[in-house]
């Protein structure tokens, strides 16, 4: 097996962002090499690197991005240094993130016949070769139609088919689902399969949906600041998820399933033994690859202590929430936030004094500034959407949905894409009014008041940092929200600070926010947003595209800011983040209301996620497949080891509950 | 948002071949610019609704530019009077503004001149798609990475009225106000200013990519000779049209230097 591509000591840094800045290092001395036929997965944090590693495997870099480069590139034994881009395209397929600019003619046709029109390929080919790219990626029915007018799935498989018409050897792939939803996601990875099982073919592929990876890759390389830091296969995932976690890398399902059950088994057994760990096992006692061999693990009994025996809930770590529809108080479970970046550390938790809390006025970061005087953030006093119908020139997208969102509730919003979140969501702020019915905010009939007025009432971050930033500086932008709906200088003074402060954005504060990575654009976006200071925030993806560690940073903030009384709305495909946060959950399918519950209940309904096209969190397939029921089951893999590890490895810890089942001896 | 120049439907002029529909297009524009007499751009409108009517372009297009375009013609229509004073009999008059009659009709002509020439532009646009434009103009000489250029241009631009429309909302989302009417139009277009920015950076990255993704499926591919997917013929129709087009164009001009 030869290499087919290798970097030799590869060095990269682009051009600095400002005129007086110093050139950006993306890539450090980075040494690779590629089997032929080799499926490669470059996984890492956001701004490790992948995106730069890749744009660099297709001459890109250095022919067509400004920048300085050392060290060598060899693909098909073409130097990335000499070889122009075109030539080295005759070999390499490379398919982008955003399916918007990769697709730039007017049918898919057209854009499968681009690479053959370069190549000079000859006009009696061109149909037949055309038919196979698409078959490929099955989607020859949709030749004659506009890229654009596609779904996010089918758009990014023809961007596949469009690299693989020149029949390459190679296939570059920079994060190719971040953009989807779960069905999309599995449109790409089915038609990636099915290529590689009919033709010979080298895939690179970056990627943060670790879960995938598991399944399609042969080997797996982690970057980590523009080196790569570790090199294995896939197994790596399940063998040193600590590597994963402390690059802020979210683990495969199965894999952080097994994480936490054997961080609390040792937890729980050094809690008993004189300080030092204990470690009967001699290493990990749970170890998944994949999520089936987790299902089968746990429902067979595989915990420690379970032997096939009943399971016995523990004492529980939380209280179920009352139904928004019967109760306006708020829900008792609530997700405690981290202010520090610790990737994976948030833990569901029971802040039992939430229903005490005022309901009114409540300061904004009190703990840390006692003398700052903010001004106070005005709570909700709740959202009424009453039979909203609302339809696009003459396609339906919203029919006659109904959902009353008390003050204080931290609300998802999921389904597939199209089913009508985004449109929802559009109506709280007066964006869009119903066709027919009434979406009444904080007493305000959103169809009789301006936006501007609306957006003192709710704040709405897109999904597109991109969509915001215009400011200069990162302060500027983060003003601008607050000093919009009318607050004075020196209010908007103390919430630009205060927003800084929350979201750690002191060291760019001066920095254009158009120069900075995606993820810190995000938290720009997001913080301008957080500074209005509304009593509803709602959020379009505000995890997509970000690496774990900064998903949880940011989901803390929310987290945080729900536990002052704002009511936190966000649309979301990422469950397992759902799952972590939320205290309530609103389906959608197809513009219709299927389910609005607590988080608990809906994300239990399996049928009913199913229906909507949404993934079921691994903790909860577990809790159900071990026969517990829906009231009682976890939804998260922290929550799931806490309330299923047994306390019986504990053997004298008086503090603890006494638990019949009698310990059974460890499953390997 | 649909704002798509190309408008799919079964017209004759659709399946015309695109170096024609490039004549025809020239030849209109070249009218409505040089000649001023009112039958000559009444004329030009007339057979330019015709042209699109008939090959079955919804009516919906045509009313959507029109009113697009209302507010310059009448901005044409009503400052025509203010440089133009000649004419006998004066109609309304108060400080530079003078209307007569006969610059009322030059005001009218003037103000019409504007859809003449979009018309124009439209009869191509709605009636060819854009591997079609592109391969138009190389078949007529123009070099192969303008053609893509232009054709590009004109895919984004309903691409940049989608950006617009997001950015406008993300943007009022945090406050920002758009929809002030009583305030001037210097005062309205500044309140825009944060949405254009905004479009313009993310246009400039769309831009980037487009440029990355079209390089990485081999676009300027050296020692190699382009070929081509969409294939051009002229049938006799095309022949037809054409002559037609030329000995009208002909016979407008021999009529309007004779009045």
């Amino acid at each position: 097996m030869t290499n087919i591509i290798e970097a030799h000591d590869l060095s990269w840094h682009y051009m600095p962002l400002t005129a007086d800045g110093q050139p950006v290092q993306a890539l450090d001395h980075v040494s690779l090499s590629v089997r032929q036929g080799e499926f490669l997965a470059v996984t890492g944090a956001t701004g490790a690197g992948k995106s730069t590693l890749c744009l660099a495997l297709t001459g890109l870099i250095p022919s067509s991005v400004d920048g300085f480069i050392h060290g060598q590139v060899l693909v098909n034994g073409d130097d990335t240094n000499q070889a122009a881009v075109a030539d080295i395209a005759r070999h390499v397929g490379y398919v982008q993130q955003e399916p918007r600019a990769q697709l730039f003619s007017i049918t898919v046709e057209d854009e499968i016949a681009f690479p053959l029109e370069n190549m000079g390929v000859p006009y009696d080919q061109m149909d037949r070769r055309i038919t196979e790219a698409l078959n490929l990626v099955s989607m020859n029915e949709f030749r004659r139609r506009k890229p654009t007018a596609l779904s996010g799935g089918q758009m990014q498989r023809v961007a596949i088919a469009a690299a693989l018409v020149s029949e390459p050897d190679v296939l570059i792939l920079d994060e190719p689902t971040a953009a989807l939803d779960a069905a999309g996601k599995a449109e790409v990875f089915a038609a990636l399969e099915a290529i590689r099982r009919q033709r010979p073919i080298t895939i690179v592929m970056a990627e943060q949906e670790t879960d995938w990876i598991t399944q399609c890759a042969d080997r797996v390389i982690v970057m980590d600041e523009g080196r790569i830091i570790r090199q294995g296969d896939p197994a790596l995932f399940a063998d040193d998820p600590e590597l994963f976690i402390s690059n802020g890398i979210e683990l495969p399902e199965a894999c952080e399933m097994a994480w936490k059950l054997n961080e609390t088994e040792h937890c729980t057994e050094g809690a008993n033994s004189s300080g030092t760990v204990d470690d009967a096992n001699g290493g990990h006692a749970y170890h998944f690859a994949t999520t089936d061999e987790a299902l089968r693990a746990l429902s067979n009994g595989g915990l420690a202590a379970l032997g096939g025996q009943q399971v016995e809930s523990h004492a529980s770590t939380v209280l179920s929430a009352q139904s928004p529809l019967t109760s306006p108080s708020m829900p008792s479970m609530s997700f405690a936030s981290t202010q520090s970046v610790q990737a994976m550390q948030p833990e569901r938790r029971d802040l039992t004094n939430q229903a005490d809390q005022p309901r009114q006025h409540v300061r904004t970061g009190q703990q840390h500034s006692p003398r700052r005087n903010s001004p106070d953030r005005q709570l909700s006093s709740g959202i009424a959407i009453s039979h909203l119908s609302y339809s696009y020139d003459d396609s339906p997208a919203l029919s006659d949905v109904s959902l009353s969102i008390p003050s204080g509730m931290f609300l998802a919003l999921l389904g597939r894409n199209g089913s009508g979140k985004t449109t929802l969501a559009k109506h709280l702020n007066g964006l869009l009014t119903p066709t027919s019915g009434s979406v009444t905010v904080d007493g305000l009939d959103t169809s009789k008041h301006p936006i501007g007025v609306l957006a003192q009432h709710v704040s709405m971050v897109f999904q597109n940092p991109d969509d915001q930033i215009f400011c200069s500086s990162v302060r500027d932008e983060i003003a601008f929200g607050p000093k919009s709906i009318g607050y004075d200088a020196d209010q908007v003074q103390q919430l630009t600070d205060d927003a800084i402060r929350q979201f750690g954005l002191h060291d760019l504060s001066d920095a254009p926010p158009a120069t900075l990575g995606y993820g810190d654009r995000k938290k720009v976006a997001i913080a301008s947003v957080f500074a209005m200071n509304s009593g509803i925030i709602v959020l379009d993806e505000p995890t997509a595209g970000l690496d774990r560690a900064m998903a949880d940073q940011l989901l803390g903030i929310l987290a945080n800011l729900n536990a002052q009384g704002v009511t936190v709305i966000i649309i979301s495909h990422n469950m397992r983040a759902v799952a972590r946060i939320c205290s309530h959950a609103a389906v959608l399918d197809d513009g219709c209301l299927l389910g609005f519950d607590t988080t608990r209940d809906i994300l239990t309904d399996t049928a009913l996620l199913s229906k909507a096209g949404c993934a079921v969190p691994l903790a909860v397939q577990a809790s159900l497949a071990l026969g517990v029921k829906p009231h009682e089951a976890a939804l998260t893999p922290g929550e799931f080891a806490a309330r299923f590890v047994p306390a019986t490895r504990v053997q004298s810890d008086a503090t603890q509950p006494n638990s019949p089942t009698p310990h059974t001896g460890v499953p390997r | 948002m649909n704002a798509d120049l190309y408008v799919p439907a079964d017209g004759w002029l659709h399946r015309a071949d695109p170096r024609v529909k490039l004549a025809l297009a020239a030849l209109l524009l070249i009218l409505s610019l040089a000649l001023r007499q009112t039958g000559v751009i009444m004329l030009a409108l007339l057979v330019e609704h015709a042209l699109l009517i008939t090959s079955k372009i919804p009516l919906r297009h045509i009313v959507r530019i029109w009113k697009m375009l209302l507010p310059l013609i009448a901005m044409i229509v009503i400052m025509w009077p203010l440089f133009d004073h000649t004419g006998v009999n004066v109609l309304l008059s108060f400080g530079p503004f003078v209307l007569t009659e006969q610059n009322l009709v030059m005001a009218a002509v003037m103000g019409l001149r504007v859809p003449a020439l979009a018309f124009a532009c439209f009869v191509l646009l709605f009636t060819t798609d854009q591997s079609m434009l592109v391969r138009g103009l190389v078949a007529l000489g123009v070099p192969y990475r303008i053609g893509l250029t232009i054709s590009t241009s004109l895919r984004y631009i309903p691409e940049f009225f989608a950006m617009f429309s997001t950015i406008s909302q993300a943007q009022q989302a945090r406050g920002l106000n758009l929809k002030t009417r009583k305030t001037s139009l210097a005062k309205r277009f500044r309140a825009y200013i944060p949405v254009i920015i905004a479009v313009l950076i993310q246009g400039f990255k769309m831009g980037e990519n487009v440029g990355r993704a079209m390089e990485s499926r081999g676009l300027g591919m050296q020692g190699v000779r382009r070929s081509y997917y969409r294939r051009l013929r002229m049938r006799p129709a095309d022949w037809v049209i054409l002559v037609i087009a030329m000995l009208c164009a002909a016979a407008v001009v021999a009529l309007a230097m004779a009045i």
